[in-house]
C-alpha cells in the first residue's frame, strides 16, 4: 500500500466524486420513473 | 451447438484460462498471491467487483424474471450507489490504514478474536456452499438444454476456475475478469442487437417498447410499501442499501477485490464505478427480458421452456392434462397473435387511439395466456411433489438455442461460463485467503515462512476448489436444500454487517458483548424468517439494527454489573 495518497482525479476533492454518483442515481431514478410512466 | 460454436466457446474459455495462468504464474509472496502486490488500477478493481458479482444465474435468470414478471427486479439494486458512498467514506479508509488481507482482521483490532473468528467461519460456511451452487446452477441448465453430462460440465467449469486461481492467485482473477466481462458484455449486446434486428418488419424497437408496457412488463418501479412484495422502491432502496453494505463491505470475496488495488484511490474509484454501472447494465439485461416478451408475441413460445421437465410428464398420469394445456397454449398464442398484430399495425401507422383500444385487448390475451403458463407449473408441481416449478432460467437460454445464428450461440455459451467462473475465481480466492490469514496464521501462530504459506495459500485455493466441484456434483441430490443454501446468506448478512457497524461507529461496544448480540440477534431473525412472512432483503436490515440494538444493550448491562 503506497504510504502517501494519491492526487484525486479530475476533481479537488472526494465530495465531489460522491455528488457526482448522488445525481447520477437520482437521474437514473428519474429516467426509471420516467420509462414506467411513458411505457405503461 | 455447430463446430462454429464449439471454436467460439473453447477458443474463449481456454484463452482466458490460458492467459491467467501464463501471465501470473510467478510470485514472489503471499501479499502477490492475495492481493495482486496491492497494485491493481481502478479500472480493473471496478470491472472486478462487478465481475465478482455477476454469476452466472445473473445472465440466465434476469431475462426471463422479465419476461414473466417484468422488469421490477431493477428496484433490487437501487440501494447499491449508495451504499458504495458509505463504504468510500467510512470502510476503506480503515482497511486501508490497518493493511489487511480479510474484513474479519478489522474485527480484531477493534472488537476480539471470538468475534472475527465468528464472522469468518460464517463467511466460510456461507462462501463456501454458494460456490458449489455457482458452478452447479448453470451446469444444470445447460446439461438441460443441451443434454451434456452435467458431471462433465460441472468439471469443465470448476475446473478451469480452479487451476488459474490456484496458480495465478488474485492477480489471475482480477485479470481474467476483464476479459470475461468483455466477453458478458460483447454477448449481451450482440443478443440485444439480434433480437431488435429480428423483429417483424413493421415493429420498430420503440414499438417493441410500447408492446412489452402494454403487457406490463416495463414497471420498474413500485412505489407501495409492503413488506411481502420481494422487489418494490423500497425494500430496494432500504433493504437493499444494507445488504450491499453487507455484500460489498463484509463479503471477504468483494472486499479482497479492492483491496488489491494500489493505493486508496484506486479502491474508491473502483467502488464508485460499480454504483454508476450496475443499475444500467442491470436495466440492460432485463430489457432483453422484456424485448422476449414482444419477440414471441409473433413467433410461438414453448408451452414450458425446460423442455426435458416437460418430456419428463410423458407417460405419466398428468400426460393428457398437460395435452390438453398444450392445446390451449397453442389457441391462446394464436389469438394473442392476432390482437398483437393489430397492435403492431396501429403503432406503425402512428395511431394512437387505435392502439389505446387494442392494447386491452392485448393485455387481456396475456392474462389468459400466462394463466394457462401457471396451470402448467401448478401441474408440475402436483405430479412432481415438489412447488414452485419454474422454467424462469431456461427462457433466455432456449430462444438462444432455438434462433441465434451459428456462432452468436457458441458466445452466448460463453457468456454463461465467463460468469459462473469470474463468481467462482473470486470465491476461491476469498476463501483461500480467509482461511490463511483468520485460520492457520492467527489460528496456529506458525512462525513466519512466505514460502511456506504461499504453498499452503495454494493449496487452500485448490481445496476449496475441489470441495467446491465436489459440492457442485451432489447438488442435484441436495434438492430444496440448493435453496436453503441460497437463503442462508441473506439471513447472516444483516447479523455480520451489524458487528462491522458496532466495530465501526460504537466505540463503547466491546468484543462480549458484540458476540452475544450476533447471536442473539441470527436468533431472532431465523424466528422472523420461520413465522412471518416478510421477505429476505428486509432481514439484513432487521439483523443489522438488532445487533446495534443487543450490543448497546449488553455492554451496558456487562458495565452495571461490573460497577456493582
Amino acid at each position: 500500500m503506497k504510504e502517501e495518497e494519491e492526487e484525486i482525479p479530475v476533481f479537488k476533492s472526494w465530495r465531489s466524486w460522491y455528488l457526482l454518483l448522488i445525481s447520477a442515481f437520482l437521474l437514473m431514478i428519474l429516467g426509471l420513473y420516467l420509462f414506467n410512466r411513458f411505457f405503461t | 451447438m455447430n463446430l462454429l460454436d464449439w471454436l467460439v466457446l473453447l477458443l474463449s474459455l481456454f484463452v482466458i484460462a490460458g492467459l491467467g495462468v501464463y501471465k501470473n504464474r510467478k510470485q514472489k509472496d503471499l501479499k502477490s498471491y492475495l492481493l495482486a502486490d496491492q497494485s491493481l488500477p481502478w479500472h480493473t478493481v471496478g470491472i472486478s467487483i462487478m465481475a465478482t458479482q455477476a454469476s452466472a444465474i445473473t445472465f440466465l435468470s434476469a431475462p426471463g424474471q422479465a419476461y414473466t414478471q417484468g422488469m421490477g427486479f431493477v428496484q433490487f439494486y437501487l440501494g447499491l450507489p449508495l451504499a458504495m458512498i458509505v463504504l468510500s467514506i467510512w470502510v476503506i479508509p480503515v482497511y486501508h490504514k490497518l493493511n489487511i488481507y480479510t474484513a474479519y482482521q478489522f474485527l480484531e483490532s477493534r472488537l476480539d478474536y471470538k468475534t472475527r473468528a465468528l464472522a469468518a467461519f460464517l463467511f466460510l460456511i456461507q462462501r463456501g456452499l454458494a460456490a458449489g451452487l455457482t458452478i452447479y446452477a448453470p451446469a444444470i441448465i445447460l446439461s438441460a438444454l443441451l443434454h451434456w453430462n452435467i458431471y462433465l460440465t460441472n468439471l469443465l467449469i470448476g475446473g478451469l476456475v480452479v487451476i488459474y486461481t490456484t496458480v495465478g492467485g488474485s492477480a489471475a482473477v482480477g485479470q481474467t475478469h476483464k476479459q470475461q466481462m468483455t466477453i458478458i458484455l460483447l454477448g449481451m449486446l450482440l443478443a440485444g442487437v439480434f433480437m431488435v434486428m429480428t423483429l417483424p418488419e413493421n415493429v420498430s424497437f420503440s414499438s417493441a417498447l410500447r408492446l412489452s408496457g402494454a403487457m406490463g412488463k416495463l414497471e420498474t418501479l413500485d412505489f407501495n410499501f409492503d413488506l411481502s412484495n420481494k422487489y418494490n422502491f423500497w425494500s430496494g432502496l432500504i433493504g437493499g442499501f444494507f445488504l450491499m453494505l453487507s455484500y460489498f463491505g463484509t463479503d471477504q470475496s468483494q472486499v479482497q477485490r479492492y483491496l488489491s488495488a494500489g493505493s486508496m484511490t484506486q479502491s474508491r474509484l473502483g467502488l464508485l464505478f460499480n454504483g454508476l454501472l450496475k443499475i444500467p447494465m442491470q436495466f440492460s439485461i432485463l430489457l432483453l427480458g422484456a424485448l422476449l416478451v414482444v419477440w414471441y408475441l409473433f413467433i410461438n413460445p414453448p408451452l414450458y421452456f425446460n423442455q426435458e421437465a416437460l418430456d419428463q410428464m410423458k407417460g405419466t398420469e398428468a400426460a393428457a392434462r398437460m395435452e390438453q394445456l398444450k392445446d390451449k397454449h397453442q389457441e391462446l398464442v394464436e389469438q394473442r397473435k392476432s390482437v398483437a398484430l393489430r397492435a403492431a399495425d396501429a403503432l406503425d401507422k402512428g395511431n394512437d387511439l387505435e392502439f389505446e383500444q387494442v392494447k386491452s385487448e392485448l393485455q387481456a390475451a396475456q392474462k389468459d395466456f400466462e394463466g394457462n403458463q401457471a396451470q402448467v407449473r401448478q401441474l408440475m408441481d402436483e405430479q412432481t411433489g415438489r412447488k414452485g416449478n419454474s422454467d424462469t432460467n431456461y427462457i433466455f437460454l432456449r430462444f438462444v438455442l432455438d434462433y441465434f445464428p451459428p456462432g452468436l450461440i457458441g458466445l452466448l455459451i460463453a457468456v454463461i461460463f465467463a460468469a459462473s467462473m469470474s463468481s467462482t475465481s473470486s470465491e476461491l480466492n476469498a476463501l483461500a485467503t480467509t482461511t490463511m490469514i483468520d485460520l492457520y496464521q492467527r489460528g496456529f501462530k506458525p512462525k513466519p515462512d512466505d514460502r511456506r504459506d504461499l504453498f499452503l495459500s495454494k493449496l487452500f485455493t485448490a481445496g476449496w476448489g475441489m470441495f467446491a466441484i465436489g459440492l457442485a456434483m451432489f447438488a442435484g441430490q441436495l434438492g430444496s436444500l440448493i435453496e436453503a443454501v441460497n437463503v442462508l446468506g441473506s439471513l447472516f448478512y444483516g447479523t455480520i454487517l451489524g458487528i462491522f457497524m458496532v466495530a465501526f461507529f460504537f466505540k463503547y461496544c466491546r468484543g462480549t458483548s458484540v458476540f452475544f448480540a450476533a447471536i442473539l440477534a441470527e436468533v431472532v431473525v431465523l424466528l422472523f424468517y420461520f413465522f412471518s412472512n416478510i421477505t429476505f432483503l428486509w432481514f439484513n436490515l432487521i439483523g443489522c439494527v438488532l445487533v446495534l440494538i443487543f450490543s448497546l444493550l449488553l455492554q451496558a448491562l456487562f458495565r452495571l454489573a461490573k460497577t456493582r
